[in-house]
């Protein structure tokens, strides 16, 4: 193979090297390998500099380090006079060496230093000149390739930069956010976008039609979420274009208004509630009112559970299906009650207190039919302000019902009273008719029956307006009592003598059982008789003839209890909680009597602290009261009643 | 001999040819001179081309830089690829000025290419100014 065909050859692979190692450090030094073996060097190095400063590359075969070192000086020499940094002389020993610029666009970053074994030739120069021409060029290549690549990822990482400021910018918007390119692909959504509408944003998305040539400001529009629940939201749209007027891009607005809208239909709701509520004055009508309102605007179904003496009851319910019942749990209902917090059970059944004056009278439960239909956390609130007026409406409806027996109840002791007084007047007057117009030999037998027949009259139009009276003092406040030491046998057996006619009369059994250690109570003994008289008679009224009633007393603590137990029937359960009310008459309005027996009797106890209560039941009712016993300390003898 | 600037002149012997060559171009007619110089420069860097290639742009482009310190006249000159782009330039200046201007150039430059290659084309390029100019004088 001649020289030249070898040289070729091996020019040919440097051109090869040099398009495929990636390594500038590894380029150079094969490719100074190739130049060394292609010229039978003693040694071929590279000057480059870079922006990390000079870097030297060195081959050689048999140079020792002096000689490497003074071939590097030389080369740093010439590469510095290239650079114009420095003026040398030339000196015999360098022309030994041939150097060549590495440079490129004009531009010497470096330069090749080669050292002949034997003194080297033009076609050496030529060859060596070739190299460094071809590995400048791919040098400076890598270099601007480098560059730019520095330069596209500088770029990117900017964009990146720029999109996450963005991203984070619309993060922190209090409304979704979505920008969208020309086609109406989309480019950006922030959190809370994603948030409302995670995914697909494609034509499906109610959003893609509000955005075109031009802009919308707040439209409602309805959509559904993932899980099938309806929603709107309010969304405005602002299309972006370049100045030629041509459409680039998109923003869309958007706010999930659904809670505001809900919000501001549960409050009209709760408003019209009100006002329908407030023309409502008859109890059940209002209970039907409260169940019937919610539906469909709360709810599917709702049931009033009123709490009684016997644990919670249905008072009404509608919409309710057997389906639904049984989403109400007993469990449920009284941990609400216990709790007096509003329980949601999954979302679609809500059990709300019914709190008035501070006191549970029931539970308000809302039930969701539909699978699409269900309870908000935000509902709760609402609700719960619904149930609390509905107990303010049924409240007041008790009131006004109770104002209305009450008032009744008056109208009836009022001819009640008017009945006896004109009968015990006109019993009155014909005895004085007969006494006046009976001849002054009549007989004395005949005169003293008149007699007695006007004092037993008037013996009972007394205790009638004493109790009158009684009553109107204590509701006045103006009750007073004059509390001494008194014995607690003598008070009861006056009370048993002096009822003891009127047990005969129906033939009651009257028993009588006081321990020997009772000790005395502080109380005014006229009152206490007055209220064991009230309670002997009320037995009596509602004993039936051949019955029994006891009288006890025993001491409790600093007290001594005293209990009056009947065989009666007992008093039912809606009459348990006005026992003790003016003008109650047991039971039926039949009943004889003003309806103050009892009341008279809780005034008269309660002026002398002490504190009165009956248990009962269909085998009878026993009444208690206790008074302080007199070890108990009484500051004043003279007390009055609450509220004087 | 060093020039100003620290360049170095090439030994006498190697300075008489391009001091030759200068006055050859001196002793032509006035308008036969810009020819010569050009013809001369052309020559040089072709011939250097032959062997260096795009080396030779780098090493004038230097040396042409520390000329233009020496002789503001040359501050419009310049060269690529194809050689020293001289008529543009010489039509502006005085062509004695010129001539002394360019005669340092190519000495610098030759210097310079004989310090770095260890005057492997040193005879060369001398062979090429030795027979310069072929204009004829008018």
């Amino acid at each position: 193979m001649s020289t030249k065909r070898r040289k070729l050859d091996q020019l040919w692979e440097i051109s090869r090297i040099l398009m495929r190692v990636d390594d500038d450090g590894t380029l150079v030094r094969r490719v100074l390998d190739l130049l060394r073996e292609a010229l039978h060097l003693h040694s071929a190095i590279a000057i480059m500099q870079s922006e990390h400063g000079l870097s030297t590359i060195v081959s050689h075969s048999d140079r020792t380090s002096e000689q490497l070192e003074a071939a590097q000086l030389n080369l740093r020499s010439k590469f510095e006079r290239l650079l114009g940094s420095r003026h040398n002389a030339r000196t015999p020993s360098a022309q030994r060496f041939v150097v060549v610029p590495l440079g490129e666009r004009r531009r010497i970053f470096g330069a090749l230093q080669v050292e002949g074994i034997q003194r080297l030739d033009e076609l050496d120069l030529a060859f060596t000149s070739t190299v460094a021409n071809q590995l400048a060029l791919a040098l400076d290549r890598r270099a601007v390739s480098r560059i730019r690549q520095r330069a596209v990822e500088q770029r990117r990482i900017e964009a990146e930069q720029q999109s996450s400021w963005l991203q984070m910018l619309l993060d922190g918007l209090p409304v979704g956010v979505l920008i969208l390119d020309d086609r109406n692909q989309l480019v950006m959504a922030n959190h809370q976008a994603r948030a409302i509408w995670p995914s697909p944003y494609d034509e499906t998305c109610p959003l893609f039609k509000c955005v075109g040539p031009e802009a919308i400001a707040e439209r409602e529009v309805p959509f559904s979420r993932q899980d099938n629940t309806k929603g709107t939201l309010l969304v405005s749209s602002t299309p972006i274009r370049d100045p030629g007027g041509r459409m680039m891009s998109g923003i869309v607005t958007f706010l999930d208004i659904t809670q505001r809208k809900r919000s501001e239909r549960l409050h009209r709701f709760l408003s019209e509630a009100a006002q329908t509520l407030a023309e409502i004055t008859e109890h059940e009508q209002t209970a039907a009112t409260i169940t019937r309102l919610p539906i469909p605007e709360i709810c599917d179904a709702c049931v009033l559970h009123r709490l009684t003496s016997a644990g919670l009851e249905i008072e009404h319910a509608a919409g309710l299906s057997d389906g639904l019942a049984t989403r109400i749990a007993r469990r449920d209902l009284e941990e609400t009650v216990h709790s007096r917090v509003t329980q949601l059970r999954g979302d679609r059944t809500l059990i709300t207190p019914l709190i008035a004056h501070d006191e549970v009278i029931g539970t308000l439960s809302f039930l969701c039919a539909g699978p699409d239909r269900r309870f908000e956390p935000y509902d709760t609130a609402l609700i719960e302000e619904f149930a609390h007026r509905a107990a303010t409406f049924i409240e007041n409806a008790r009131l006004h019902r109770d104002t209305q027996s009450a008032v009744r109840s008056r109208d009836e002791l009022l001819a009640v009273v008017s009945h006896d007084l004109r009968n015990l007047v006109s019993s009155v007057l014909l005895s004085v008719t007969a006494l006046t117009a009976a001849p002054d030999h009549d007989d004395r037998r005949r005169s003293r029956r008149h007699l007695e027949r006007i004092h037993r009259s008037a013996e009972r139009m007394h205790r009638l307006t004493t109790d009158l009276l009684d009553a109107a003092s204590i509701e006045a406040g103006r009750f007073t009592i004059r509390a001494r030491p008194a014995s607690a046998h003598a008070i009861v057996n006056d009370a048993v003598e002096a009822l003891t006619p009127d047990a005969m009369h129906k033939s009651i059994e009257l028993r009588v059982e006081l321990p020997i250690d009772l000790p005395p109570v502080v109380a005014d003994a006229t009152r206490i008789v007055q209220a064991l008289c009230n309670l002997l008679g009320n037995g009596i009224k509602f004993t039936p003839p051949g019955g029994r009633i006891s009288i006890a007393a025993a001491r409790d603590s600093d007290f001594v209890r005293f209990s009056v137990s009947d065989n009666g029937p007992g008093i039912s359960d809606e009459d348990r909680p006005r026992v003790f009310d003016r003008f109650w008459r047991g039971g039926h309005t039949r009943t004889p009597g003003t309806g103050l027996g009892l009341s008279i009797v809780s005034g008269i106890v309660d002026a002398h602290h002490g504190k009165v209560w009956f248990e009962t039941s269909h085998t009878g009712t026993t009444f208690h009261f206790t008074l302080p016993a007199e070890t108990a300390t009484v500051e004043d003898t003279v007390a009055a009643a609450p509220g004087d | 001999m060093e020039l100003a600037g620290g360049i170095e002149r090439r030994s006498s012997s190697e300075q008489t040819a391009i001091e030759s060559w200068v006055e050859r171009i001196r002793a032509l007619a006035m308008e036969s001179r810009a020819d010569a110089l050009h013809e001369g420069l052309d020559a040089l860097w072709q011939r250097a081309w032959r062997t260096m290639g795009e080396s030779t742009l780098l090493i004038f482009d230097r040396v042409l830089s520390e000329s233009k310190k020496r002789n503001p006249i040359l501050e419009s000159l310049y060269a690529e690829e194809d050689g020293v782009h001289l008529d543009t330039w010489i039509h502006g200046v005085d062509i004695d000025i010129a001539i002394d201007a360019i005669g340092d150039l190519v000495t610098t430059f030759l210097s310079t290419l004989g310090d770095l290659t260890g005057d492997i084309l040193t005879p060369a390029l001398d062979r090429e100014l030795s027979r310069l100019p072929s204009i004829s004088e008018r």
